[in-house]
């Protein structure tokens, strides 16, 4: 039996009629917005040589600036850096050091050497296992 | 097989070929290359550091070098051209990049080294502050380390021990400072090239003989210079090696000042650590009179 044309012309039409209402939600949004671009700023990065001095043999010495970190082994005492410096040329240079048990009073000296920039340096001193914080500036104007 | 032939190129049975461009870097090289490179020395011991320029000889013994080494911060001025005729296999590397540039100021400027330098540019005679030299070593270890992996832990001991060597000079000289007075560190000299000596071991710098953009001296500086000299009541002026002391001595002789032994101001010298005791010890003898 065959349907009359009617039929025929509707039934190919069903697959279609069943999309309309989520295809009428896809269709109906707002406008996209594009939104303001917002300029992240980073910090160039700088290259340099950290270098240490221990009175004593240390176990190991950690050194941290933001969430960076670089740990010295016990034979080591310089190591190639890179971090960000911003434009107001300060940076905040965690220092943590363990010495073996019975060590006396113990000083670490740390030194901060820059590619084109003036040596900075300070020293942290404590008993078995010490953390310190060094502010070092360096001014950047041209 | 391209990397066997470089390697084969650059190591050879006698070492890395490397190439240097001033005395005192040659030192370094050498304390930290030792045996492990063969060095063909461009800039020899007496060389006119300000004058001197390569011979397309000099290029052409230069040819195997895998790295040449140059002192930088403008000591060189050829460089740019140099680096032009570089061939694939090299490198150029100016161990003095890692340094702070101290700039000859707007004063100072008539009393540069040579004309080239008088130009507001870069002082390049970091060499004078020891601590300056210890980046240098570093820079060498690094770069000889690149061009020879195999060596790496001997250029790092190498230059383990010549960084303590510096570190000790250094003390040196700071001990041997130590003995002068205060009010006595006053190093006059005939041009600016002893500013980073200044700076790190707490000189105050004077300088009396200028150049003229033709690299002459003027009757108006001169007198300037004199009355300086005059004014200050300078007892004693230190003159150059390898520099014509004649103007010196002129000024000295009217302003009633001493003529000390003189300084060795561009390096051009086979050691470094005798070119340095060798400049404190006159300037110790000098200013303690």
């Amino acid at each position: 039996m065959t349907p009359s044309p009617l039929l025929s012309t509707l039934i190919p039409l069903v697959p279609l009629a069943a999309m309309a209402w989520p295809l009428y939600h896809v269709i109906d949004q707002e406008a996209f917005q594009q939104k303001p671009k917002v300029e992240v700023k980073s910090s160039p990065t700088r290259r340099a040589d950290v270098s240490i001095r221990a009175a004593h043999p240390f176990q190991e010495v950690k050194i941290t600036i933001g969430e960076a970190s670089w740990s010295f082994a016990p034979d080591e005492s310089l190591k190639e850096i890179y971090f960000p410096l911003d434009d107001s040329g300060n940076l905040l240079v965690a220092v943590s050091a363990t010495w073996p048990e019975g060590t006396p009073e113990s000083a670490l000296f740390v030194e901060f050497m820059p590619d084109g920039m003036e040596t900075r340096s300070d020293t942290v001193w404590g008993l078995e296992n010490i953390t310190g914080e060094f502010e070092f500036h360096w001014d950047l104007t041209p | 097989m391209k990397l066997l032939l470089v390697a084969l190129f650059t190591l050879t049975a006698h070492g890395l070929d490397v190439a240097s461009l001033h005395p005192l870097i040659t030192d370094m090289v050498n304390q930290v290359g030792v045996d492990r490179v063969s060095i063909v020395q461009v800039g020899k011991p007496g060389m006119d550091v300000h004058q001197f320029q390569p011979k397309p000889s000099d290029v052409r013994s230069m040819a195997r070098s895998r790295i040449i080494f140059a002192s930088g911060k403008g000591l060189e001025p050829y460089l740019d051209d140099l680096k032009d005729s570089l061939q694939a296999h090299q490198t150029l590397v100016e161990v003095g990049r890692t340094v702070p540039s101290q700039k000859v100021s707007a004063e100072d400027q008539i009393y540069s080294c040579c004309p080239h330098h008088a130009l507001g540019g870069i002082d390049p005679h970091w060499w004078h502050n020891v601590r300056y030299m210890e980046r240098a070593v570093r820079v060498i270890e690094k770069a000889l380390a690149e061009a020879d992996p195999a060596g790496k832990a001997i250029y790092a001991a190498n230059s383990k021990a010549a960084v303590a060597r510096l570190l000790q000079l250094d003390r040196w000289v700071k001990g041997q400072v130590a003995t002068i007075p205060k009010a006595k560190r006053h190093l006059v000299s005939s041009h600016a090239a002893f500013g980073y000596f200044c700076k790190a071991y707490g000189f105050k710098a004077t300088y009396v003989q200028g150049l003229s953009a033709e690299g002459e001296v003027s009757a108006a500086q001169l007198a300037e210079s004199i009355k300086t000299l005059r004014t200050e009541r300078i007892p004693v002026v230190f003159p150059e090696v390898n520099a014509n002391p004649k103007v010196l001595g002129q000024i000295a002789k009217q302003s009633g000042s001493a003529i000390a032994d003189p300084l060795i101001a561009d390096g051009s010298v086979a050691s470094y650590q005798n070119m340095i005791m060798a400049n404190v010890k006159n300037i110790v003898t000098g200013l303690r009179k």
